[in-house]
């Protein structure tokens, strides 16, 4: 008994890792990815380690020399200062850190609710809760993510947190949908009606039966969402609706900076070029993560 | 087709709906007095109490709703709190400049797409598809205001090629309004000078918004080109000589004209979120500026007016694909007939 | 093919476009293009922000004209005088043979009906006048009766701009707020003038731009007196409202530009305009800026904390680079006003030992101190600047700010009571109230002032601070007024209810070819009159 449930855990291990090994084929087979990830875990570890990295650490926090303010790129300000002397360098490494926390506190908050969501709809496909949940996504959906999440975050107090809610607000209607296809495409199949024949509770069949499914398309988004999801932030950012100062926000620091172009150009370029390497970044790991589940899929 | 057409529209109306009332809420929820904004730092507190009954301030939120929805069938969105016009005026100035620049922008992606498309699908797997792809991803990567900032630098602040920013010269006075299309407008008024230099306003921050739509079309045009180059008629064509640009523009781009429209559909809402953001860097005087402006001035009626502009004009738009695609794609056309 | 015909028909439609372009330059025209804030409002009953000031008084007169010490002068009206003894009635003798610019002669009936317009709407700068009551007299005398006793009365009116009551009748909209009045011409006077000012509207873009041509039967003439022999008044304004500084920095260059009012330019490009000797820096009023704190939220309700936060800001810091451009020492007035007295602390720099002593002293001297809370107006920049030096000065003394810039309405609507009211706001003061000294003591210490965004330190305990300047609001005489302004500015200060980071000079960026003001005042308005301004179109066309 003992010996066969161990043999039984052992092949599973032994096809998950082959499965691991065959999507690592699969991944590694686009250079473009391969370099995504690399790039990826760079700025992983550079926004961990911030503090260790960045030159001048104690300029992501409150600290002002305007003696030092608008000096252009040197070998003590690789990046140049901003207006109020601090190390531009310094402050696009801290931002990072606040991209990443945004991008992730942004899909742990919209991809389970939207999950959630799309799995009901699609469980109860044509019954009223289906239609309470998808007229209340389509309501969502109405009007691009970027508009709503700009609404909601205008009547709020301008923070990074607030934006994260703002954001996530407008973002879970997607998992919704995305969900609820899969889910209303699987609901007569023929190992659901199994599971429910067999009397397997409504909790079991939507969270262990029809969720696996969706595995592969949700995390091929989260992927690409964490870089839509930062570039929204940014956006916000931008406006004046996300992070405060001294924040070291790379939407923020771009704004500044922008009025101050042509003449204090470093201000600007470095954190427009940060954000653009991590979006490209999570592109370039979500397509590879695509290739390897769609394979899957079939 | 006419009962599907009209099953949409009747979606579409109770979506709209459900999105006034949200965004109503919001508006309505938001911290800040409108109507100790709308009046000026002096204006003593009777007068603001004023204002405030006769925006309906003080009633429970859904007599407000009540009233505001009451007055939106009659086509007044009521007064914009910052502007102290109509709010449908001050959208008739505004709508123009923003349709005029989201239309170029689309102009632009489609015939760069296409073309970088069909180079990039003629010459697989050469540097210039290589280019191409390369640029995709970047173009697909960059915001489209860093992108609006990089060409404002580059072209406008270090090149000095391009003015930076709004319609026209500031110095230049406009052709009278007619249609709200700068281009149009100067032409109409006899004065091709004032279209050149309306293009050449034009050209930056429509090129802003293009960047990603290029990236992304070129690409659908490059795969489904190479999917098709495959199929036997092709080859059948090729095999009895026909000149390869006869086959490329007749045969093989017809086919990837569904997945552009698709694309197209879904680019307008980007171009239009985007276009938040590019007018923001370029002082554009349009729509998306006027709906930033109201976020940030708690200009409650401009608010829940631009967002309910903005989700009627985002499901016309995919109505509208939806129906030249059925009508594109027999494939569709029948099974749509038969459901 | 036929696309190829259409494409040929538009490229010669170009061509013809680009030689018309090229062929366009003409000789020096009389135009003056001006960049101001964004206006909304040009009906001088609803207009209220310095920004429409400096239009109203290039389409309207006042009663009476400001004058560079902070009193007034005689304008539509050449004399006034109280009735009784009491100051709660006051008679105006009005100028005669005045215009309006329908060419109509001003008469009394104007004046008392604009008077009955600007109190009954009760919007603008009608406010600080409380309930007036305005009866003609004859055709040339109207009488003011006011609710409370004013012995500023008069100074006050350099913000009342009389309109021509039967334009403004015949162009109401009904239904409005008003009954029979509709809406009082609020609408129409928004793109129309119904004014006696130096310059008529011609037309109004709400926050856009705004033209106007030279009247040339303004009551004032135009005289060259004091003026060079080339130097003509400007026959067309053109106002725009861009806020973006580096475009107008190019506008400015190239010379399409040729004043800037606002001054938002950012230090590196001031010091290109200074350093043009194409362009010229023209410094007219100043701005003070005031960072108000909450006395009644911790930690900022105990004076002693207070002072220390007065010792630990460094002044120099944020100023230093600017201060070639004017930035520096402020007080509760600005110092370029009569009777500027200076204030604690005393010399204007960082005492860290000092702060540290002060803050001994306070209840906050041992145990956990609350955040200090610091908010700004979202996008000024500058006013981000001192919270954040703030932040860095206070983090020595081991206390934390927090900072934040809400938008507009967020910020000022937390202002409206103490509990909302963040530990510290900052606020830019340009003197756009009249009297200006007025403004910047009664309206800002007082009970009665004007109150939130205006007071929000919320302190109004001390009896000597408010008897004192009651006694301002009943003293007729300037100079004797001036004389307890004095005494009150370092009584209020001892309280330390605010710090004031540096006055802010509004650099109008200029042509060299244009001249102006020919007279600076303390006050919004009267240095923007394009009256008081000419254009040398010599220069203009040559070069200077």
């Amino acid at each position: 008994m003992i010996a066969e449930h161990g043999v039984r855990i052992w092949a599973a291990l032994a096809r998950r890792r082959r499965g691991l090994a065959k999507g690592w084929y699969k991944y590694s087979r686009n250079s473009l990815s391969v370099l995504g990830l690399v790039v990826l875990v760079l700025i992983g570890l550079t926004a961990g380690l911030a503090p260790y990295i960045a030159p001048y650490p104690e300029h992501a926090a409150a600290y002002t020399n305007f003696r030092e303010a608008g000096l252009p790129p040197s070998k003590d300000h690789l990046f140049g200062t901003d207006r109020v002397g601090r190390d531009v360098l310094s402050r696009v490494i801290f931002g990072y850190r606040f991209s990443l926390l945004l991008g992730i506190v942004v899909l742990s908050l919209a991809v389970p609710s939207g999950v959630v969501l799309g799995l009901l709809g699609g469980y109860y496909n044509g019954t009223w809760i289906e239609v309470l949940i998808m007229r209340i996504t389509d309501v969502f959906l109405a009007v691009p993510p970027l508009v709503l999440a700009m609404s909601i975050a205008a009547m709020l107090t301008p923070n990074l947190f607030n934006a994260m809610i703002a954001i996530s607000l407008s973002w879970w209607p997607w998992y919704c949908r995305l969900v609820y296809s899969v889910t209303a495409s699987l609901r007569n199949q023929f190992f659901v009606r199994e599971a429910e024949l067999t009397g397997a509770s409504r909790m079991h069949i939507l969270f262990k039966e029809i969720l696996p499914n969706c595995f592969g398309p949700i995390m091929t988004k989260v992927t690409l969402d964490m870089g839509i999801a930062i570039l929204m932030g940014a956006s916000l950012s931008f406006i004046g609706l996300g992070a405060q100062p001294p924040t070291p926000d790379l939407g923020t620091m771009l704004a500044d900076g922008a009025k101050r172009l042509p003449s204090e150009w470093w201000s600007t370029i470095f954190p427009a070029l940060a954000i653009v390497m991590v979006i490209l970044a999570f592109n370039l790991v979500g397509d590879g993560l695509r290739d390897v589940f769609a394979v899957e899929e079939v | 087709m006419a009962k599907y057409i009209a099953l949409r529209l009747g979606q579409s109306i109770f979506v709209l709906f459900g999105l006034s009332l949200l965004i109503f809420f919001i508006a309505r929820v938001v911290p800040g007095d409108p109507a100790r904004v709308a009046l000026g730092n002096l204006a003593t507190e009777e007068q603001v109490q004023k204002l405030r009954a006769e925006m309906h301030l003080d009633r429970p939120f859904a007599v407000q709703y009540y009233y505001w929805l009451k007055s939106m069938l009659r086509g007044d969105l009521g007064k914009s709190l910052y502007t102290q016009r109509p709010v449908t005026t001050d959208l008739r100035q505004y709508i123009p400049a923003t349709l005029e620049l989201i239309l170029f922008a689309t102009l632009i992606s489609l015939v760069f797409g296409q073309v970088t498309g069909v180079l990039a699908g003629y010459f697989r797997n050469s540097w210039f598809d290589n280019l191409s792809r390369l640029a995709s991803y970047l173009g697909v990567a960059t915001p489209s205001f860093v992108v609006a900032i990089l060409l404002l630098f580059i072209f406008s602040q270090l090149l000095k090629l391009a003015p930076s920013v709004g319609r026209l010269p500031l110095m230049v006075k406009a052709p009278p309004t007619v249609t709200g299309f700068m281009i149009i407008d100067s032409l109409l008024a006899g004065r091709p000078d004032l279209t050149l230099l309306a293009l050449k306003h034009l050209v930056l921050p429509a090129f802003s918004l293009a960047v990603i739509h290029i990236a992304q079309e070129g690409r659908i045009t490059r795969s489904s080109l190479i999917e098709n180059v495959q199929k036997d008629y092709i080859i059948a064509h090729e095999v009895h000589g026909i000149r390869p640009t006869k086959l490329v523009f007749k045969y093989l781009l017809k086919p990837s004209i569904i997945p552009t429209v698709t694309v197209m559909g879904l680019d307008f809402a980007f171009l239009m979120s985007n276009a938040f953001l590019v007018e923001l860097v370029f002082f554009w005087p349009g729509f998306a500026r006027y709906a930033v402006n109201a976020m940030l001035s708690k200009d409650l009626n401009a608010i829940v007016a631009v967002v309910l502009v903005i989700g009627v004009t985002f499901a016309l738009v995919n109505l509208v694909v939806d129906t030249i695609i059925t009508f594109l794609d027999p494939a569709i056309r029948i099974q749509r007939r038969g459901g | 093919m036929r696309i190829w015909r259409l494409l040929g028909v538009v490229a010669v439609l170009f061509a013809i476009g680009a030689c018309c372009w090229v062929g366009a330059q003409g000789p020096a025209q009389n135009v003056a293009v001006i960049n101001g804030y964004p206006v909304i409002w040009t009906d001088p009953a609803v207009a209220s922000d310095w920004y429409d000031t400096e239009v109203m008084y290039n389409l309207y007169s006042p009663l009476v004209y400001p004058t560079p010490e902070g009193s007034v002068r005689p304008h539509l009206a050449t004399s006034w005088a109280p009735v009784g003894g009491d100051l709660t009635h006051w008679r105006f003798e009005l100028r005669q043979g005045v215009k309006f610019h329908s060419g109509n002669e001003m008469t009394a009936e104007d004046v008392a009906w604009s008077m009955t317009r600007f109190i009954t709407m009760g919007r603008g700068n009608s406010g600080p006048l409380g309930k007036v009551t305005a009866t003609v007299v004859d055709k040339d005398t109207v009488d003011f009766v006011l609710d409370k006793p004013s012995a500023i009365f008069p100074e006050t009116l350099a913000l009342f701009f009389p309109v021509e009551k039967e334009l403004v009748l015949a162009n109401i909209k009904k239904p409005g707020s008003y009954g029979e009045l509709g809406d009082y011409g609020e609408e129409w006077l928004g793109t129309h003038d119904a004014g006696t000012g130096p310059y008529m509207m011609v037309s109004h873009i709400p926050g856009q731009s705004l033209e106007a041509v030279r009247f040339p039967d303004y009551f004032e003439g135009w005289t060259n007196d004091g003026w060079g022999p080339d130097e003509v008044p400007i026959e067309r304004l053109i106002f725009i409202m861009e806020t973006d500084y580096t475009t107008l920095m190019t506008l400015l260059k190239s010379g399409d530009l040729d004043l800037e009012i606002n001054g938002g330019w950012t230090l590196p490009q001031l010091q290109q305009i200074k350093a043009d000797p194409k362009l010229r820096l023209e410094y007219v009023w100043a701005q003070n800026v005031t960072v108000w704190m909450n006395t009644k939220r911790p930690p900022t309700d105990d004076e002693h904390f207070r002072k220390a936060v007065l010792y630990a800001y460094d002044y120099e810091a944020v100023v230093g680079p600017w201060a070639e451009f004017g930035n520096g020492e402020t007080g509760i007035i600005l110092p370029t006003m009569a009777g500027y007295v200076r204030i604690e602390p005393q010399p204007r720099q960082q005492d860290l030992a000092k702060a540290r002593a002060e803050l001994a002293l306070s209840k906050y001297a041992t145990g956990p101190v609350p955040p200090v809370v610091f908010h700004y107006c979202a996008g000024l920049s500058f006013e981000e600047e001192i919270g954040l030096q703030l932040q860095a000065d206070l983090a020595k003394l081991g206390l934390t700010v927090e900072v934040a810039g809400p938008p507009w309405p967020q910020y000022s609507a937390e202002c409206s009571s103490p509990e909302t009211t963040p530990n510290m706001t900052i606020f830019l003061f340009a003197p756009q109230v009249a009297p200006p000294h007025d403004y910047y003591t009664f309206n800002m210490y007082h009970p009665n002032g004007l109150g939130w965004i205006f007071e929000a330190h919320w302190f109004f305990e001390d009896p000597e601070i408010i008897r004192l300047l009651e006694l301002t609001r009943a003293t007729v005489d300037f100079s004797e007024r001036l004389q307890i302004y004095q005494q009150l500015q370092p009584m209020i200060a001892a309280h330390a209810l605010a710090f004031y980071p540096y006055q802010k000079p509004t650099p109008f960026a200029t042509q060299c070819y244009i001249s102006g003001p020919k007279e600076k005042t303390n006050m919004v308005g009267p240095s923007e009159n394009m009256h008081n301004w000419r254009i040398n179109l010599a220069k203009k066309a040559g070069g200077c």
